[in-house]
């Protein structure tokens, strides 16, 4: 594994318990109002949660949008954030649930303008805008074929099943963990995630081994 | 012959599907533009409840004195009565005030006792007395007033 694939993966790796702490005291700060300190929270979440709606949302300016409305919202109820959960965990859960909501709203739209084919080519072309912003080493290394199948194959899942798929295969959290911010049981999310692989398996079954 | 992937495989790739740095850098610029815009609100907000919990107090007492006002008028005016007696009229100083210590017995008879005179005053036109309930609580006061000294009539009006 080279440099930039380690790095990606200890990103997305669970937060260990020194982290945790340091954590709890920079939420402390920017409870107190100390921007700063939110700052830092930013800078250490906003990939992991920016990968996660762009994985959900396949679409980048949209997820770069959700990001940034969840990070804010977090701010405004971080009074109402009691440290029993991670706060990554309160933050996913804001995260996710936004986005959800905002699915929910493109699907109604999609459905009243009846334009299926337009939505085929915007995202394309999303597609093809987040493989113009990523580096230059990373694309090397993705066929990018193979990436699009996968993004579409994604995309035909439900929008729990995607959620649940992103979280545990591309975000690396554990069953409790997305339990506890898809507000389900671990049983569900492990029959959720048995489902949606078994379904991209079968919608990747010519470009896979 | 290139072996295929796997599903796994697939994933691992997935999570280099990251923005540049001029991203992060923008993201980065916008979020901290947000956060301030919410705090400079949320202390707007603050400042503006603390205003209304403050500015709350003297309109609420000013409302409580206003409120017992017009109460001790609704009360008084449901005690007011309008009575009118007519009655032969000599002097008129003298009978004026004989009447009012008439009145005052009839209200004592009346009342069983339950009204006491507070005071007595004779003028030219008008005599005036006030009466107080004997617990002490509720008063009201009496006007005599003379309509025409040559007719002899004599109106009286109770407060």
């Amino acid at each position: 594994m080279d440099n930039s694939v380690e790095s990606a993966v200890n990103a997305g790796s669970l937060v260990s318990s020194d982290a945790e702490e340091d954590v709890l005291s920079l939420v402390q700060r920017a409870k107190k109002g100390d921007l700063s300190a939110f700052d830092s929270l930013i800078v250490r979440y906003r990939q992991r949660l920016y990968s996660v709606i762009y994985n959900m949302t396949m679409n980048a300016e949209d997820a770069a949008d959700l990001s940034q409305e969840s990070f804010v919202k977090a701010f405004r109820s971080l009074a109402k954030f009691q440290e029993k959960s991670s706060f990554y965990t309160w933050l996913y859960r804001i995260g996710v649930n936004l986005t959800l909501t905002h699915l929910k709203k493109r699907k109604i739209r999609q459905f009243f303008s009846f334009d299926q084919a337009s939505e085929d080519g915007g995202m394309s072309k999303d597609l093809e805008a987040v493989s113009s912003t990523s580096n230059t080493s990373v694309k090397k290394a993705l066929n990018n074929e193979l990436h699009e199948k996968l993004n579409e194959a994604l995309s035909k899942l439900s929008d729990k099943h995607r959620t649940i798929v992103v979280l545990f295969e591309i975000d690396g959290l554990g069953h409790k963990e997305i339990a506890n911010i898809m507000k389900c049981t671990e049983g569900t999310v492990r029959s959720r995630l048995f489902y949606a692989k078994q379904q991209l398996q079968s919608y990747l079954a010519d470009y896979l081994n | 012959m290139k072996e295929k992937p796997t599903l796994d495989d697939l994933f691992q790739s997935k999570k280099l599907d990251l923005p540049d740095d001029d991203f992060w850098n923008s993201f980065q610029d916008r979020v901290k533009g947000q956060t301030m815009a919410a705090l400079s609100q949320r202390s707007k907000t603050a400042r503006i409840r603390k205003a209304g919990v403050y500015g709350f107090v003297p309109v609420l007492v000013l409302a409580m004195v206003g409120w017992s006002m017009v109460q001790m008028q609704v009360n008084s005016g449901n005690q007011a009565t309008l009575a009118t007696t007519s009655a032969p009229m000599g002097k008129n100083s003298t009978s004026l005030s004989e009447l009012s210590l008439a009145l005052q017995d009839d209200y004592s008879l009346d009342r069983e006792g339950a009204l006491q005179l507070a005071s007595l005053e004779s003028f030219d036109s008008f005599a005036s007395s006030s009466f107080q309930a004997a617990g002490g609580g509720e008063s009201f006061s009496q006007r005599i007033l003379s309509h025409s000294q040559d007719s002899g009539s004599l109106s009286q009006y109770t407060f």
